[in-house]
């Protein structure tokens, strides 16, 4: 299958002021990526890494200092028209929503802007897929981030995108609003439409995306499918341990015990989180921990995203 | 016809009339300047009411499309719509233009609004010696008002406190367009300002058709020939604000 979009050596840099003088900051030092038709294609990194600026360059909003990319095989910067025809964005959070309209009239208006004829029942449809059909003629001005957030991705699908960025989709929301959310995302990509996506929630990108992209600091530093994101991480396993009479001076000074994190818990009992290398069976970690204390309760957990990604941005 | 169910959209939409000082501007400012008006016709009754009638109803149009016009595309930054209307497959300066025509149309209904209170609460007769002058002064009038509406919601996306400057902007602008007074007895300075104020041609253009003196048509062509410069003007301007937001991220350059 060929990319719908291609990344290539993508450069940006904004002019900010800083006490009174110009300054060049540069977002994204020459990034590269390609994403397949129907692929959920995650953005993570930390907060400033060049996630939002990636976006907007490729939703045209944003012209780049340098680089090419192309979308549905036309450049960004010749054909913003055509693509902008074909895509569609939101840019997470709670703005970008005319107060006094309610959701099928901003439903409609957006559909005037996009110049297609959508009927009634249609942006009824597109309601019901977010769960605000009940809500369609309340004034949008009372609504909860939720509701708002779920009428952006309403209004994302209103010109039938090839391709919808959508930038921090479930920032502010509880975890039920946010689950559903993710049912809907994953609903469009079963309809072959591209998803881009940013997240903080590691366990978000890892439920959805196909691939993912970790950016820091402008740059990529590793892209591919979460489970090989995970795998490049897996020389180490993840141990929980409670124990009592707990030696921390001992225990810190064992050269295999990585990212030591010690809490008290009920009962003056302490819980323990380290890495230990694979190299090693749970029985000889065991055996070397309980040098140090009285194990009560061991457990040992897989790599998640959240491990890879910490270890790759810290 | 996409072009008009925008429009309509926005007439029906988009016009905020419970906001309550545009109720104020469109329903009650015209009956307070036509109550003056009432009693400077008894102390002098040589005026010529027709003309005063429609300056009535021109204070309350512009005063509504200076605020109306002027929020149109600021507001979208504020709202954070200004992305989502950008990213859209409808230009900038069409939805800016569908903005302007819908708040022009609004005061045009305003002047009608004056006229009817004029006629009906007041029992003023109104007279024109040309009706079909007149009314393609009118015509012109909101052209210009719709150019107008464009310049102004083109410079308060420019610079950050133009609402503190609004108040001010009423009526030297409604003096200056020789609404009040002709502007061949303003002050010489002034003049050259007038007349690059697009309503003052067809201001000039309406009262001439309502009073009958010889009629010009220099300045009907004058109003459509300086309104189709700003249409262009802010066309280029929104052009270039597209592309200065495209390129820093950023609306308003001061
Ligand atoms: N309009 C702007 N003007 C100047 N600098 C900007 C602008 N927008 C972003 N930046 C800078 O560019 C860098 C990348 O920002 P960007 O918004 O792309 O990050 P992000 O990955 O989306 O972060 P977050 O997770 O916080 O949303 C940051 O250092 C930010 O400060
Ligand atoms: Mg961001």
């Amino acid at each position: 299958m060929s990319s719908i979009i291609k990344v290539n050596n993508l450069y940006h840099e904004y002019t900010i002021k800083n006490n009174g003088k110009k300054e060049k900051k540069v977002a994204l030092k020459g990034i590269n990526f390609e994403v397949k038709q129907g692929e959920v294609f995650g953005l993570l990194g930390p907060n400033g890494a060049g996630k939002t600026t990636t976006i907007k360059i490729l939703t045209t909003l944003l012209i780049p200092k340098n680089g090419n990319v192309t979308l549905l095989d036309k450049d960004i910067l010749k054909s913003p028209g055509y693509i902008r025809k074909n895509i569609n964005f939101m840019l997470g959070g709670e703005r970008g929503i005319y107060n006094r309209l309610t959701p099928i009239e901003y439903l409609k208006y957006f559909s005037l802007l996009y110049k297609i004829k959508i009927p009634d029942n249609k942006l009824m449809e597109l309601l019901e897929l977010v769960g605000l059909e009940k809500n369609a003629n309340e004034e949008t001005i009372g609504f909860s981030k939720g509701m708002k957030q779920r009428l952006h991705i309403a209004r994302v699908l209103i010109n039938n995108p090839k391709i919808v960025f959508l930038d921090e989709p479930t920032i502010g929301l509880d975890p039920v609003i946010s689950e559903e959310v993710r049912l809907i995302i994953s609903r469009l990509s079963k309809k072959n439409i591209t998803v881009i996506l940013t997240t903080h929630y590691m366990q978000e990108a890892d439920d959805l995306c196909d691939r993912i992209a970790i950016i820091d600091e402008g740059e990529i530093k590793i892209i591919g499918t979460p489970t090989f994101i995970k795998s490049t991480h897996s020389d180490v396993k993840f141990y929980e341990v409670t124990c009592s009479n707990l030696d921390e001076v001992g225990i810190f000074s064992v050269e295999e015990i990585r990212n030591l994190a010690i809490k008290t818990i009920e009962g003056g009992l302490k819980l323990i989180r380290f890495e230990y290398p694979v190299t090693s069976t749970i029985k000889e970690v065991q055996k070397e921990i309980n040098q140090f204390c009285s194990i009560i309760k061991i457990n040992i957990r897989d790599v998640t995203l959240e491990d890879a990604y910490i270890k790759l941005v810290r | 016809m996409i072009a008009l169910r925008l429009l309509f959209f926005n007439l029906i939409k988009f016009t905020d009339l419970r906001n309550k000082f545009y109720q104020w501007i469109i329903f009650c400012q015209p009956l307070i300047f036509l109550t003056i008006l009432y009693f400077m016709l008894k102390v002098n009754p040589a005026i010529n009411i027709d003309k005063y009638i429609f300056a009535v109803g021109i204070i309350s149009a512009w005063s509504f499309i200076l605020y109306a016009s002027g929020t149109a595309l600021i507001s979208e930054k504020w709202g954070g719509t200004f992305e989502l209307i950008l990213g859209s497959n409808t230009s900038l300066f069409r939805i800016v233009l569908t903005k302007s025509v819908c708040n022009s149309l609004i005061g045009l209904l305003n002047i009608c609004l004056t006229i009817l209170y004029a006629q009906i609460i007041y029992g003023f007769e109104i007279h024109t010696s040309n009706l079909i002058l007149s009314i393609s002064s009118l015509i012109v009038l909101i052209y210009s008002l719709i150019s107008l509406g464009m310049v102004l919601a083109v410079l308060c996306s420019l610079f950050n406190n133009v609402f503190e400057y609004q108040n001010l902007m009423v009526f030297p602008f409604l003096i200056l367009s020789g609404l009040f007074i002709p502007v061949n007895d303003l002050p010489l300075i002034f003049q050259p300002i007038s007349y690059v104020i697009p309503m003052t041609w067809s201001i000039k253009s309406l009262y001439d058709s309502l009073i009958g003196i010889e009629f010009s048509y220099f300045y009907l062509l004058g109003g459509i020939l300086i309104s189709s410069f700003y249409f262009v003007l802010t066309y280029i301007f929104i052009s270039k604000i597209e592309l200065i937001f495209r390129k820093t991220n950023k609306i308003g350059v001061f």
